[in-house]
């Protein structure tokens, strides 16, 4: 009995765990690594149009990126997909999916109707990156590619850049679910287009797309995007450029500090964003414009530029446009859990909110020109 | 009648710990009816004195009958009592062979292979459990203790790469919860606590005293627990809420390096553990009806366990959504009080007061 039982055990496990049951083979899977979904064009069915981007197993060595495009319209997403995978005769597999575009059009929908699918699905990595874009979607599946890297996976690398761990935009799917259920913190999309560069087309970081509740509101750009990264604690990766003493300075940030510090008085929350920022200065337009002398006053006017930055973005997205996507929510909630239990709509409660900001900064190298020189 | 203890009480810590740890490690809101929360991580801190306390009619129990089981010491008593507890300490073991089971298969079927067919997996996991039965309680036991360190190693190993993920914003205060938050949490966590029933049926058989085991266990224990619910709130906060299976879903954003997507880690994990208290509650299910059974169909016990848990399993499995079973903390609760509680005491106060009738019959003198 023991014998025959242990036979059958032996046989179980080596014909269900070796993935010898039912697993179809790699030719028959569409590797999606990009999707990109648009509204369906004029003419065509309503609802949606999606865009896959497929990786194409080769057996030649070659250099070129080797993918694919599939298209199919429906009225829902996942209607879309079927058809691609009816018209592909192959089975779309998610699990390296890395980029989900979606254009401004499809957006104006809401949030979910786009999302549901591919949070429902088990496949689908919840931390594949969202993004929003401008104009069709499908054009940025299309941009150049670097070396074995296709564009989905360069979309990745760029929207995952730099050495910082924060996650610089809340796109990731887990977070993008995260704030569409609770009604204290808003999100964010990065904002991708297609640029033309000599021959070829790039994607390149427009800007980042607020949301309020799940429709997108308006988009950061310039000043309020160095804004939004410091309060992420994001470190950027562009030159910032100051005026000082009359002449530009480029300097690049190393690290950011960000804290945010609620208190309530009288029944109205008061928000304190505390910054520290290290930075080199990299190039300055004038020979000794930033010496050992002048460091202090140079830190000084970084520091004030930095808090008068982050006051007038607060005051537009926050207090005006009523969209918290800086956690200022989150914080209050996390600190003063009773003062919030008794509020009726984070929302309305905006207007009555006061911010501020605090910098401080210290600038870590100035290059290989001496400052100590006089 | 004792037992030669044929196990340590190292090993029945590492099973007892085994066991606790994967059962939170799968939770779901489908099994409990309850989405994880603050007060989750602070009962699981609190749980300590709780689990010794559910123990308490357990060691009252053995101090009155020594080193022999619930059902051993019920026979002593009375044959009828010891056939009704011998069948309903059988139903209990039997339960606890197919939940965890079922729960695997809907996990499985839900979440990995949703073409597959419910009786799939438990087969293919009651299949092995039934050979493990075979070889008996030290070879159980002996496995448990591997399997314990391999599913604690790998399940801090996905906390330690899921720190850089932990957002302090995401932690939320336990005191500002509703009223009773925190008394429904340290119940949640008590009605899945089952293990004294291995407690109750393994006295004999533990070389170096149950009492140290458990103890280990109900103070271990509790900081895993702890680890879990905290590391799924701070990495998934809200979104946690959306999720049948929020650690394997925070295990799925786990990256080391080139190295993505540990959920197939927790997944393991998961079907270790499984196999583990599967075989080991198929066991000790055999062993209580073994004195009801004839014994001419004693040696097709086994086999007719096996096939009974595997069809109860895949029902169990498929109904999951509607099958109120499932979702019922009052019935595990209503388990937990009548087979560790209740009956533990009874059969003591029972025991005692036959000791007593014992004590003031006057011995018949010898003519």
């Amino acid at each position: 009995m023991k014998r025959l039982l242990c036979l059958l055990v032996s046989a179980a496990l080596t014909a269900c765990l070796t993935a010898c049951g039912g697993a179809p083979p790699l030719k028959e899977r569409l590797i999606v690594e990009g999707i990109a979904v648009d509204e369906a064009a004029e003419g065509e069915e309503e609802g949606f149009a999606l865009t896959v981007q497929a990786y194409a197993p080769s057996s030649e060595n070659t250099t070129h990126n080797r993918y694919q495009l599939f298209r199919a319209t429906g009225k829902t997403v996942y209607e879309a997909l079927r058809t691609i995978d009816q018209n592909t005769g192959r089975e779309s597999f998610f699990a390296d999916t890395q980029v989900i575009l979606f254009s401004a059009a499809v957006l104006e929908r809401g949030l979910w109707p786009n999302l549901d699918f591919f949070m429902r699905s088990s496949e689908m990595g919840n931390n594949v990156c969202l993004a929003m874009t401008k104009g069709k979607a499908a054009d940025l599946l299309t941009v150049e590619g670097q070396g074995d890297r296709m564009p989905a996976g360069v979309l990745a690398d760029m929207l995952h850049y730099g050495k910082s761990k924060v996650e610089r935009f809340s796109g990731e799917m887990m977070t993008v679910g995260a704030r569409l259920t609770v009604p204290y913190a808003d999100l964010t999309l990065p904002l991708l287009a297609v640029e033309r560069q000599g021959e070829g087309r790039r994607a390149v970081l427009a800007g980042v797309t607020c949301f309020i509740d799940d429709r997108p509101a308006f988009v950061l750009n310039g000043q309020m995007t160095w804004a939004y990264n410091w309060i992420r604690g994001y470190a950027d990766e562009r030159a910032f450029v100051l005026p000082f003493r009359g002449e530009l300075c480029a300097l690049r940030f190393q690290r950011i500090q960000a804290a945010i510090e609620s208190a309530v008085e009288e029944g109205r929350p008061r928000f304190t964003l505390r910054l520290k920022a290290g930075c080199n200065v990299s190039e300055t337009a004038a020979f000794q414009a930033v010496t050992l002398e002048n460091l202090p006053e140079f830190e000084t006017a970084l520091a004030k530029k930095m808090e008068q930055t982050v006051e007038q973005t607060l005051q537009t997205v926050f207090l005006q446009q009523h969209c918290d996507v800086f956690d200022l929510g989150r914080s209050l909630i996390q600190q003063h859990p009773a003062y919030f239990q008794t509020l009726s709509s984070w929302r309305q409660t905006i207007p009555l909110c006061t911010v501020q900001c605090e910098a401080e900064v210290s600038v870590k190298r100035a290059g290989q020109l001496d400052v100590n020189r006089r | 009648m004792s037992r030669r203890p044929v196990i340590g009480a190292g090993q029945l810590f590492c099973y007892l710990l085994l066991s606790r740890v994967v059962l939170t490690l799968t939770y779901s809101i489908n099994f409990n009816a309850h989405t994880i929360g603050p007060t989750d991580w602070l009962a699981a801190l609190l749980l300590p004195p709780f689990l010794l306390a559910l123990a308490l009619p357990a060691f009252v129990l053995r101090r009155r009958s020594g080193p022999v089981s619930v059902c051993e010491y019920a026979f002593s008593l009375s044959k009828p009592l010891g056939r009704a507890v011998s069948l309903l300490y059988g139903a209990g073991f039997f339960l606890l062979t197919v939940l965890p089971v079922s729960r695997f298969s809907f996990f499985v079927t839900s979440t990995l292979q949703p073409e597959k067919s419910p009786l799939f997996f438990p087969l293919l996991l009651l299949l092995p459990a039934c050979y493990a039965v075979c070889r008996g309680l030290e070879a159980i036991f002996r496995l448990s203790a591997l399997l314990s360190v391999v599913c604690l190693l790998s399940l801090l190993a996905i906390v330690a790469v899921l720190l850089p993920r932990f957002d302090s914003l995401n932690i939320l205060s336990p005191f500002y919860e509703p009223r009773g938050a925190l008394g429904l949490s340290l119940l949640l966590l008590l009605s899945n606590s089952l293990e004294v029933f291995v407690v109750l049926m393994l006295p004999g058989a533990v070389r170096g005293g149950v009492k140290k085991a458990y103890l280990g266990y109900a103070l271990v224990a509790p900081l895993f627990l702890f680890l879990i619910f905290y590391t799924v709130l701070a990495v998934l906060g809200p979104y946690s809420a959306l999720q049948m299976f929020p650690f394997y879903t925070a295990a799925g954003v786990a990256k080391v390096g080139e190295l993505r997507n540990l959920s197939a880690v927790a997944a393991a994990v998961w079907i270790l553990g499984v196999f583990a208290k599967s075989s080991l509650s198929l066991l000790l299910c055999r062993r209580c009806l073994l004195p009801l059974t004839p014994k001419a169909a004693r040696p097709f016990l086994l086999p007719a366990l096996g096939a009974a848990a595997t069809a109860c399993a895949a029902w169990n499995s498929a109904t999951m959504a509607e099958n109120k079973l499932n979702f019922s903390m009052p019935l595990m609760l209503g388990v937990v009080g009548v087979y560790l509680i209740a009956l533990p005491l009874l059969l003591a106060a029972l025991g005692k007061r036959k000791e007593n009738r014992h004590r003031e019959t006057p011995a018949v003198p010898a003519r």
